[in-house]
């Protein structure tokens, strides 16, 4: 397969996960229960099939996120490459969002479960918030540290 | 690229939201508003 379909997958998988997780913490209410249900799941689905197409990977995009405290010190004020905190972002946000749907599903037997999940879930929605700021200022700074492309008169 | 993913991440959830609302009709659960309905007719 080559990089450029398994990036289009890989971003077709993201959409997948943020929709789900969109949706399922928009029906987490008793009225809307199947709903919730439902998204959950396809969550749950998501976080899976992504840790099963990253263990199967050893290079790639689909690799799983590999968050180093030395590449953190060395990379944070260079320029050059990825972010060293997109691998903290990305580990955290498969953790914390795979524990909340595992929780959800283990909830719907175990009713004891129901409050770590709630706030397993509220937490994840932070660091989900954190990653938008994160993913928004890298991008948009890395668009005002690039030099222009119009010719300097 | 961050708008394309943006709107990517929309149009699933809306994709998701439209499976979950037919799962739940077969389920035989009411959908949000009508739920609501219900509540307020109570």
């Amino acid at each position: 397969m080559s990089p450029r379909l398994q990036f289009q997958l890989l971003r077709l998988w993201h959409a997948w996960l943020a929709g789900s997780y969109l949706v399922a913490y928009a029906t987490a209410d008793e009225d809307s229960y199947a709903m919730h249900l439902f998204s959950g799941y396809s969550v749950l689905a998501a976080i899976l099939l992504r840790l099963l197409a990253g263990a199967l990977s050893s290079a790639g995009p689909w690799r799983l996120p590999r968050p180093s405290l030395a590449a953190l010190r060395r990379g944070l004020f260079s320029r050059r490459g990825r972010h060293p905190l997109f691998p903290w972002f990305a580990a955290a946000l498969l953790a914390l969002v795979g524990l909340s749907a595992v929780s959800g599903a283990l909830a719907d037997g175990a009713t004891w479960l129901e409050d770590p999940h709630e706030a397993v879930s509220e937490l994840s929605l932070w660091v989900v918030f954190g990653h938008l700021a994160f993913v928004t200022v890298i991008h948009g700074g890395l668009r005002l540290a690039l030099p222009s492309k119009e010719p300097v008169r | 690229m961050l708008r394309k993913m943006l709107v990517q991440g929309i149009v699933a959830a809306i994709v998701v939201a439209s499976a979950a609302a037919v799962y739940a009709r077969f389920e035989g659960a009411p959908l949000p508003a009508q739920a609501a309905r219900m509540e307020e007719e109570d």
